[in-house]
């Protein structure tokens, strides 16, 4: 099968929904005359004149103008260029592009893709490293998703363009460069929003991520298996409406729980994980249920704090071994 | 009824408490008010009054063990009474589980607190689904030696269990639960221990792992010419705040020489009035005056903040045989001289007796330690933290000194004040020094 990295693949599914869908449109800071800064939109604006527009950089007009294209008839994606920016338009966020079909009883729809590159890409400090999915999964009215590998990233973005809600897009800055097996447009599978995926098989401890933190999760499943440990490894893809089901069918197989993200532990997407699972399922549990995460503190600049802060397979690992 | 025996919450930071001493035995009959035992905290050793009148029925926390404030240790009630669930062990367990490891669990002496997962009646930490799959087998938890996490009963431990694999093929070595978690801890074997009275108790370990430690010889050469003795509690809460002061302050020790003769003559005036002072009472009596002249002096720091306190408790520290304590004498600067030496005669008191109250260890803002009887000429005494100085007082001697062209002999003492470079400066850490001696040149300038 074709490789191709992360960054290929999302620019794929933008061209093939460019394509379909005469409505879909991309704005955002340096998108035509740069290609994106981390090279996701090259080649789009020659491929669509026109349908790729570069913006002032006012975030709040970004996510207003997207919400108000949408309203009149377009399917936009917009870029946050960093997921950290969101703060700037948060009432576009919060307020407009979650609430609006609600607010108007499903007269209006928002069809729209906000898209944010997030996560430690090495020396991005405080303001431009970080992972913000949980402020959002906080917010009934749209939905997040975060795909961890190139084929993930072409099918949830192409599931996001054709979405009638808003969907916010979050996508790894690290993962961008990586390659992995993405099948011909024949032999594409639709993501479905909201399925999470079993990406490995196992009895005896279910490790639980998404996006970059699969990284993780895959590694210390391949260390665990050398000592006989069987690790299932789920993807959850979409972190809202997250799919329960597996998780808990899961949890009721192996009966331990360890869940890792590379966002801030502290009321991280996994923390609605945990305790679903403790409402849920406490019964099926033989262990404390593991929670892996960033340290409740601002991203540091320097490298060799940067590296203190990430998470590394060992931890998992180590976690794992001390309630087998 | 049965009254219960906690360890005593003395004072707001006490968290834990050592009992020192059991100064009744069980069986004894005890009053209310009486002293039923001593418990030792980080700050000093206490008495604790029996809160009601009865036989001791049953001691759970014996003489040097450390158990939480608020902990269960003991029973009093009435001769011959039950003592309540979970504390009788040995009955309930018998009848329940004879074959279990619990089933060694014996009333006499038994450390509870130190106790196994298994005690009968006392709660088995397991998992959900080790509870779970157990209550629809009908095992009882307490049956099921635990093999998890922190010694958690899990989901294998169940599945592992049959009733009757609890019945051990060949008889278990009987032991106290102590017993059984000291050798699971060192990895010896129980079998190997012999037991003076029937069933192996810590002592028996302790003996037998003193034996086999001299048996090894490259350690019996520095065995018999060295001792290894745990700190008592006073010795290591010296040792953490002491340590931690070292840390904490970076300090600068200063030393200046105080002329006495009229700080002499003022005491010999007092003296004839019948009003006898220490010079320490005088030196807490002037320190504190200068003190109020002096607030970075009598101060704390917290994070970025300098916190000025508006009153001088004075620490006056005590020696003591086996450690120091520091009481403080409250709102030194706003009490008389007769006042200030009554206080500290009877705190250095209490504190010699081991019945400071908390309080008095608490919330001072200065100290002075005073080494002069043993003829220490200058030293640097750590602080006293959270406090920002203290002040050491050496030896007074006669010297010869110049005054006006002249040689002369004057009586001379030196002070070593060892300050908080963080906040006080050099000048006005020599500022205040210099006050407080132009204060004990000038005696009568305590009135001013």
């Amino acid at each position: 099968m074709r490789k191709i990295t992360f960054s290929e693949a999302t620019r794929e599914a933008m061209a093939e929904e460019m394509e379909k869908y005469p409505e879909v449109f991309v704005m955002g800071e340096d998108l035509a005359r740069q290609g994106g800064i981390f090279g996701q939109f090259k080649g789009l604006p020659d491929e669509f004149p026109g349908r790729v527009i570069d913006t002032p950089i006012s975030e709040t007009f970004i996510v207003g103008g997207g919400v108000g294209a949408a309203l009149g008839g377009a399917r936009p994606v917009v870029d946050m260029h960093f997921a950290d920016f969101i703060g700037v338009c948060m009432d576009e966020v919060l307020n407009q592009m979650a609430k609006i079909r609600y607010m108007f009883g499903g007269q209006a729809k928002i069809p729209l893709v906000l898209r944010a590159p997030d996560g430690l890409a090495g020396g991005g400090a405080a303001q431009h490293s970080q992972s913000v999915e949980s402020f959002f999964i906080h917010i009934p009215g749209i939905k997040v998703v975060a795909p961890s590998n190139p084929y993930d990233a072409k099918m949830v973005l192409k599931a996001a363009i054709e979405c009638d809600d808003p969907v916010l897009y979050f996508e790894n800055k690290v993962l961008y460069k990586e390659t992995g097996e993405v099948p011909e447009k024949e032999d594409e599978v639709p993501y479905e929003i909201g399925k999470a995926r079993v990406e490995r098989e196992g009895k005896d401890v279910t490790i639980v991520s998404y996006s970059i933190g699969m990284k993780n999760a895959r590694a210390a499943a391949d260390q665990l298996a050398k000592d006989g440990i069987q690790a299932e490894v789920i993807d959850l893809i979409t972190l809202s409406p997250w799919d329960k089901e597996t998780v808990l069918n899961s949890v009721k197989k192996t009966h331990r729980l360890c869940l890792v993200s590379e966002c801030v532990k502290q009321g991280g997407a996994m923390a609605e994980v945990a305790a679903t699972v403790a409402e849920e399922a406490l019964e099926y549990l033989d262990a404390p249920i593991l929670r892996y995460g960033a340290p409740f503190t601002p991203i540091p600049f320097a490298p060799t704090l940067e590296k203190l802060y990430r998470v590394y397979p060992d931890d998992l690992v180590k976690g794992i071994k001390g309630v087998l | 009824m049965a009254t219960e025996v906690l360890m005593p919450k003395l004072g707001l930071t006490m968290t834990e408490g050592t009992i020192d001493e059991w100064k009744k035995n069980v069986g004894d009959t005890v009053k209310k008010g009486e002293i039923l035992f001593s418990v030792e905290t980080d700050k000093l050793t206490n008495d604790v009054e029996a809160e009601a009148d009865g036989v001791l029925l049953k001691i759970l926390v014996p003489a040097g063990e450390t158990v939480a404030c608020k902990t269960l240790i003991g029973w009093l009630g009435a001769e011959g009474e039950a003592v309540p669930d979970g504390a009788g062990a040995a009955p309930a367990a018998a009848a329940e589980a004879p074959a279990a490891p619990a089933a060694a669990v014996s009333a006499a002496a038994a450390p509870a607190a130190a106790g196994t997962a298994h005690a009968a009646g006392a709660y088995v930490p397991a998992t959900p689904y080790a509870k779970k799959l157990a209550k629809e087998k009908g095992f009882d938890l307490a049956a099921i030696p635990a093999t998890g996490y922190k010694g958690v009963v899990v989901a294998r431990d169940v599945l592992g269990f049959t009733p009757a694999a609890a019945a051990p093929a060949a008889p278990a070595v009987k032991a106290s639960p102590l017993a059984e978690k000291v050798a699971a801890d060192l990895g010896i074997d129980l079998k190997d221990v012999k037991a003076a009275h029937g069933r192996v108790l810590a002592e028996d370990l302790l003996r037998y792992i003193a034996e086999t430690r001299e048996k090894a010889p490259d350690s019996e050469a520095t065995a018999e010419r060295e001792e290894v003795k745990p700190m008592s509690g006073m010795r290591k809460a010296i040792a953490k705040n002491m340590q931690n002061s070292h840390m904490t302050s970076p300090t600068v020790t200063f030393n200046l020489g105080i002329d006495m003769t009229e700080m002499k003559r003022y005491r010999e005036q007092l003296k004839a009035k019948e009003i006898k002072v220490s010079y320490t009472d005088l030196l807490v009596k002037f320190v504190s005056k200068a003190l109020t002249e002096f607030p970075l002096l009598n101060c704390s720091v917290e994070d970025n903040k300098i916190i000025y306190k508006h009153y001088v408790n004075m620490g006056v520290a005590v020696a003591l045989d086996n450690g120091l304590v520091v009481p403080n004498i409250t709102d030194a600067d706003k009490k008389s001289l007769t006042e200030i030496s009554a206080e500290v005669k009877e705190l250095a008191k209490q504190a010699r007796e081991g019945k400071l109250p908390p309080e008095k260890l608490r919330g001072g803002t200065f100290t002075i330690t005073n080494l002069g009887m043993y003829g220490i000429e200058s030293f640097s005494p750590i602080i006293n933290q959270p406090e920002v100085a203290i002040l050491g007082v050496n030896t007074m001697e006669d010297k010869v000194v110049v005054r006006n062209g002249e040689m002369c002999i004057r009586p001379i003492m030196n002070l070593s004040l060892t300050a908080d470079h963080r906040v006080v400066d050099g000048s006005v850490a020599a500022q205040f020094l210099q006050r407080v001696k132009s204060l004990m040149e000038n005696p009568a300038l305590i009135l001013a």
